[in-house]
């Protein structure tokens, strides 16, 4: 009995930090991605003067198709929608939702969502 | 109890292989928010030029301006606050309670290229041969005016307790 008891005990445990490697580098990748679909289309909004519906398409249109995130694991990607003059600051924002680090639901998962958010200072010439 | 201690015995290699890929995407983390931060920090305060010096004909950096939108753009994209008289003359950065890093961010190095620091260099120059002091190793060429700044911190790792200082050095010309 005792035996039984302490096998089954150890298996979850097993089970549980045989997955933690590769569910935490999971995580870490999609972290990773929304940070350089974030900062490389920061970029382009410099130059724009405004975080612009194309660019805010093409960073979920990168997220979904170039990193194969689910689309109803973005929540949101917002951002300044006026034009700003050179000198002044734009600023976006990704919200997306994490996978989860432990394969059994019985530890703290952390945050259910990461935000990324970014300020840069425009480019723009009128 | 045989098999429970060769399980067991299972368990402790796959927690020490955790605590590696944990500190491993520490360090990964560290060293790409540290890039990115300072790219776009360098970023816009290469954009701070001497209007007076454009007005001649030469194009340099007006230093003071540079270096507090330096500061502003680092403090908001890091969440960091500065805690020290200037972000390029020996910068410390400290994080916020709710920030990524644990430890203060040092700003090491900080060079301007421009008319008046390199007066002599035509571009493109090779970076710490014919343009700038070549104090990093950094391999650069540049096409225009710019502004390198390297920056380090301690990784803000979970287990190990051996220090990895995490440097980065970014190069931007003005556009």
């Amino acid at each position: 009995m005792n035996t039984t008891l302490g096998k089954w005990m150890t298996l979850f445990i097993a089970v549980t930090i045989m997955f933690t490697p590769i569910l935490t580098y999971l995580d870490a990748l999609h972290r990773e991605a929304v940070d350089q679909v974030i900062y490389q289309n920061m970029k382009e909004a410099s130059i724009e003067g405004y975080v612009s519906p194309t660019i805010i398409a093409n960073m979920t249109d990168t997220l979904i198709t170039d990193y194969n995130f689910e689309p109803t694991s973005i929540i949101s990607i917002t951002g300044t929608s006026m034009i700003v003059p050179r000198g002044g600051f734009i600023e976006a924002e990704i919200t997306v939702k994490r996978t989860p680090m432990f394969i059994m639901n019985m530890f703290n998962q952390g945050e259910p969502n990461y935000t990324r958010t970014f300020t840069i200072m425009s480019e723009h010439l009128q | 109890m045989y098999e429970v201690i060769r399980i067991a015995f299972a368990c402790l290699i796959w927690a020490f292989i955790v605590k590696l890929q944990v500190d491993y995407e520490q360090d990964q983390t560290a060293t790409r928010y540290l890039k990115d931060g300072l790219e776009i920090a360098v970023h816009d305060a290469a954009m701070m030029l001497d209007v007076d010096a454009f007005v001649e004909g030469d194009i340099a950096f007006n230093q003071l301006l540079a270096d507090q939108v330096f500061e502003m753009s680092f403090e908001k994209n890091m969440n960091v606050q500065m805690n020290s008289v200037s972000s390029f003359a020996a910068g410390t950065f400290t994080p916020n309670a709710n920030s990524f890093f644990k430890d203060d961010i040092e700003i090491v190095y900080v060079e301007f290229i421009d008319n008046f620091t390199n007066p002599s260099t035509t571009f493109p120059c090779v970076y710490g041969i014919s343009c700038g002091t070549d104090v990093y190793d950094i391999v650069e060429t540049i096409d225009g005016p710019s502004l390198v700044v390297v920056a380090q911190t301690k990784s803000p790792r979970a287990f190990s307790t051996n220090e990895k200082i995490i440097r980065q050095a970014v190069v931007y010309e003005y556009k």
